[in-house]
């Protein structure tokens, strides 16, 4: 019998009601905490966090249920949310997974998050919520979800889509999929997707379309994951664009920004705890009206010119003279591509780049725009971060102007002085294909684009999908309109399947694949999800293939500065789930592909190092190395444990050089320097007029929360989590606040009968979340958490329009607008009225 | 009130704690003894001792105000403090039950935590990683790294004074609260 803590406390206090007077000072209560004890033979292997892009070392123990340890070592010790207990090799062990305390890089010491404080949690355990993993193949039979074996499923997804690129060719088949979940994955999806297939219907979980994240550093010559922590450390000054970073990279912001003591220029609507810090040492929080970044860039710009400080020495050596620039390709770079002499001539000539000018816009007032002119003008040791705040927004005028306002000031390939993103999640992605550009319909002005997904499908174009790892529909603008379609495709045009192809408990290959065709030739869309839990779309779905993820086979990839580690295998994947590489490779071989064939994900990670040499990926050299010494990769990685190695790697005779920072010597263009780049207000100014709140509606802008991961998948299956979240959260300021009614606990609907669809046109976009009141953020701005468990109906991007840049196909996820009205008291008004002061 | 049960040994009380937990009430009748008295008990993964959390005397209610009283619990080596709120307090005692008493260690990575904001209700933020826990709400994890909630000292009160009678939540570093 055992009691859980709370359930005990109840009914000690019950005890000690009872026969209070015969025991009113004997000891009543038990102590029911108790850690196993980790024997001195458990089984210790290296991994790193799943989560945000920082990928902090942790350790995974794990022993047998019935063995116990016996020595209460002190160095041994773990929080309880550090332990689980799973399945080893079908037998049900201990689990701990906690972070590295020898660790002496990334995570210094054993520092971690309360994201990746709960790692063991993830793992599936029969006696926690992760049992609602999914566990078996399913197909939609008479509009449910029943279970079958893999070779039928494999069979029928090989047969459909072999069939769809038959008769409807290659843009019908189309592929949606994470960016980040390690090489092994995204190497063998985007092999079959792009090489084999060779489709341009293909996008990662974050865009409708390949496209950079940030355009202006990209056409710079500057790779966003260039620097190293170390070089956050030693700056003196760090511009923080559109990050909640101790929200959101909590060990970059603890173990490298703050030690270093650098004074913070935060840009955020939000008085997050980031900006409080900021605030509290000699920083500055510059409140920004959302969309404006571009204007706050050029006008701090216009400052440090006019008082003569920026790096002169630095502009003449390391970036573009007139003939380098005429010698750099790209068509955005030949629109907004300048010399220092051209880029300084357009901010000193524009009026609006004035600090007054620029104040009534930004909403930062002129004195603030001047004190961050002045702490970041040369001889400062400046750097620059950004995340989705900035590029989320007026994408390439922002990524432009940020990029820009760094060389400026002489940062770029320096220690201490970098120009990168903090990053989201990790980079996991090494393609095992071209993109077919030369298949896409989609340009700008005759420059190609690469096919947006959204649109295509929501013009009825795609028969068949398959999404691997993500949401898409919460995650992509105008969610409504898209989740609407996807309805209709799949659940509402053509036949559907029944019963009929079942015969005696078993599924008719033939007979399925039959329904299938029918459906996709009656203009409905087969759609085939692949994830760890099913979620808003598998509604959808008519296959589903359950995945198994971190901690349950062997994977690779590198976190925010390029170190590459091993993620080892901890613990059983639950029931029939297999990697997702196994899938498609399983897949692709039925299709008829050739080159799927590997033995285990090793091979892959051996084939992908040829895939990633001359990119910023590249470790041939540990691939190499390893061959020579008869290990496999994944084995001579695992056993550069937690520490790993930063990539490009190179080979110094049988040592393993890694690359702390890349632009010391070059950017990555063809004259090796940096191209100063023009973000422009005037061509912001229009789309940001026809996005801004009008009348009573209130901009919506989104966030993130340190507790919660993308869209909670496992955040939701982890009591702490989802007791403080049970819904979705929306902050709205005080005066907002009052004057239409709204408490904080109540439910609130926001809406916009105006946010356009992919295709251009209007329609309702409407969402709901409990209020909650904070001066935090910015009058008229209300803040929501982005993807609340891809559930379409409180998904912030119901209300983000689903027109994309022109010039780099992505949404303005962080720019919306909405009437708000209180619908009523939340059933949560007592549980999430507390928050997260956010002070330091 | 033994039992030998082969590998492990039956306790009379875990009996009554499994009928007390089917809703049955009347505990005291078995009058326990020392505060230091050890049980053993099987559970899953052998025989373990059961260990009874002391009752001590920390304040006379009349000195519990807004001021955090320090004392030591379940034992010196794990500092916590005593004070009063200006609401009521789940787990709280006293008048209004707004006398609560907490660990003072950050269970995220063991730094003393300082603040004590009895205007908020709140612990924190710690300074080393700005942990913050809500001390009206059972020491709920407000803001920060904690993977843990505020280990939170259960208080009773007689007459005039305030007792230390258990814990919720396991102290920072420790593998039990009363080794």
């Amino acid at each position: 019998m055992k009691f859980t803590r709370r359930e005990f406390s109840g009914l000690a206090a019950a005890g000690v009601a009872g026969g209070c007077a015969a025991t009113q000072s004997e000891p009543t209560h038990v102590d029911d905490t108790s850690l196993p004890i980790i024997p001195a033979h458990a089984k210790r292997v290296p991994t790193a966090c799943d989560y945000c892009i920082v990928g902090c070392g942790y350790e995974a123990i794990t022993w047998p249920v019935e063995d116990r340890g016996t020595d209460e070592d002190p160095a041994d010790w773990y929080a309880p949310a550090m332990h689980t207990i799973a399945d080893v090799d079908g037998r049900p062990h201990h689990v701990v997974v906690r972070p590295d305390r020898s660790s002496r890089v990334v995570n210094v010491g054993g520092d971690f998050s309360v994201r990746g404080g709960t790692l063991a949690q993830k793992l599936y355990s029969k006696d926690r919520a992760t049992r609602e993993r999914l566990t078996t193949p399913l197909l939609r039979v008479d509009g449910e979800l029943v279970p079958i074996g893999w070779d039928e499923a494999l069979e029928i997804n090989a047969r459909v889509g072999r069939y769809v690129l038959d008769r409807h060719g290659e843009l019908a088949w189309g592929m949606k999929h994470y960016s980040y979940q390690y090489y092994e994955n995204t190497y063998a999806l985007t092999k079959l997707a792009l090489g084999a297939v060779n489709t341009p219907v293909w996008a990662v979980h974050d865009k409708p379309a390949e496209a950079s994240d940030t355009p202006g550093l990209s056409d710079a010559g500057v790779y966003a994951f260039n620097a190293s922590y170390q070089d956050w450390r030693d700056a003196e000054v760090i511009f923080v664009s559109g990050v909640s970073l101790y929200d959101a990279k909590s060990i970059l912001f603890q173990d490298w920004v703050a030690p270093g003591g650098a004074k913070l220029i935060v840009v955020n609507p939000r008085r997050d705890l980031t900006a409080s810090y900021a605030l509290a040492n000699g920083g500055l929080h510059l409140q920004v009206v959302p969309g404006t970044d571009t204007l706050l860039h050029n006008a701090i710009a216009r400052q440090i010119i006019e008082m003569g400080g920026e790096d002169a020495a630095f502009i003449a050596a390391r970036t573009v003279s007139a003939e380098d620039l005429a010698g750099e390709g790209g068509f955005r770079r030949a629109a907004f591509g300048r010399t220092y002499e051209d880029y300084r001539a357009f901010i000193l000539g524009r009026d609006e780049h004035r600090a007054e000018a620029a104040a009534e816009i930004t909403g930062v007032p002129a004195e603030q725009i001047r004190a961050a002119a002045q702490m970041l003008a040369a001889p400062a040791k400046s750097a620059f971060m950004l995340e989705k705040g900035n590029y989320w927004s007026h994408n390439v005028d922002n990524t432009n102007s940020f990029v820009s306002l760094g060389l400026l000031v002489g940062a770029g390939g320096a220690p201490g002085r970098v120009i990168g993103r903090a990053g989201g999640h990790q980079r996991g992605m090494i393609k095992g294909g071209r993109y077919p550009h030369d298949k896409s319909p989609d340009h700008y002005e005759g420059h190609p684009l690469a096919l947006n997904v959204d649109r295509w499908v929501t013009e009825g174009r795609v028969r068949y999908m398959w999404v691997v790892g993500t949401t898409w529909c919460a995650a992509m603008g105008a969610t409504g309109h898209l989740d609407e379609v996807i309805s209709i495709l799949t659940r509402h045009t053509g036949p559907q399947m029944t019963s009929a192809v079942m015969r005696a408990g078993r599924v008719d290959v033939e007979a399925a694949v039959d329904a299938l065709r029918a459906k996709v030739d009656a203009l409905g869309m087969v759609l085939v999800q692949q994830d760890i839990y099913a979620n808003g779309l598998s509604a959808y779905a008519d296959l589903v293939f359950p995945a198994a993820g971190w901690g349950e086979a062997d994977f690779t990839r590198m976190q925010g500065e390029r170190r590459l580690r091993m993620y080892s295998r901890i613990a059983d994947a639950p029931g029939d789930a297999r990697p997702d590489w196994w899938i498609v490779a399983q897949t692709a071989q039925r299709m008829g592909y050739e080159g799927f064939d590997w033995p285990d994900g090793n091979a892959i990670f051996e084939e992908a190092a040829e895939a990633s040499v001359g990119s910023p990926h590249d470790y041939q050299a540990l691939v190499d190395l390893a061959r020579e010494r008869g290990e496999s990769g994944h084995e001579f990685l695992r056993a550069l444990g937690t520490e790993g190695v930063q990539c490009p790697i190179r080979r110094d005779g049988d040592a393993l050089v890694g690359t702390p920072r890349l632009h010391d010597e070059r950017f990555f263009t063809t004259s090796g320097r940096a191209v100063f780049m023009e973000g422009s207000w005037a061509r912001v100014a229009p789309v940001q007029e026809r996005i801004a709140p009008r009348g009573d509606e209130l901009w919506v802008t989104n966030m993130r929360v340190n507790a919660l991961w993308q869209s909670l998948a496992d955040d939701a299956r982890i009591p702490q989590r989802i007791d403080r979240y049970p819904a979705n959260v929306v902050h709205i300021h005080p005066a907002d606040a009052a004057a239409r009614g709204i408490a904080t606990g109540d439910w609130v609907s926001l809406e916009n009968d105006s946010v356009l669809n992919h295709q251009g046109q209007p329609h309702l976009g409407r969402v709901r979340a409990v209020a909650l009141v904070t001066d935090s953020t910015r009058r008229g701005v209300m803040c929501t958490y982005f993807n609340y468990r891809g559930d379409v109906s409180q998904s912030a991007n119901c209300l983000t329009d689903g027109e994309v840049d022109p010039m780099n196909p992505v949404y303005r996820y962080k720019l919306a607008r909405a009437r708000v009205v209180r619908l009523g008291r939340s059933e949560f008004a007592e549980t999430m009225v507390r928050h997260a002061p956010n002070r330091v | 009130m033994w039992v030998d049960m082969g590998a492990g040994v039956y306790s009379g009380r875990r009996r009554l704690l499994r009928v007390l937990g089917r809703g049955a009430v009347g505990a005291g009748i078995f009058g326990l003894t020392a505060a230091t008295r050890d049980e053993l008990t099987p559970s899953a993964h052998g025989t373990e001792v059961r260990r009874y959390y002391p009752r001590v005397r920390v304040a006379s209610i009349a000195e519990v105000g807004a001021e955090p009283i320090a004392f030591g619990y379940p034992d010196e080596a794990s500092p916590c403090f005593l004070v009063r709120l200006d609401r009521p307090a789940e787990h709280g005692v006293g008048p209004n039950e707004a006398i609560v008493a907490f660990s003072r260690i950050c269970p995220h990575m063991g730094c003393p935590i300082e603040r004590v904001v009895v205007a908020d209700a709140q612990l924190g933020p710690c300074g080393c990683h700005y942990s913050a826990f809500d001390l009206a709400f059972a020491g709920r994890q407000l803001q920060g790294q904690s993977t843990e909630d505020l280990p939170q000292v259960l208080l009773e009160t007689d007459d005039d004074t305030v007792w230390a009678v258990g814990m919720r939540g396991l102290v920072y570093g420790r593998f039990a609260n009363v080794p």
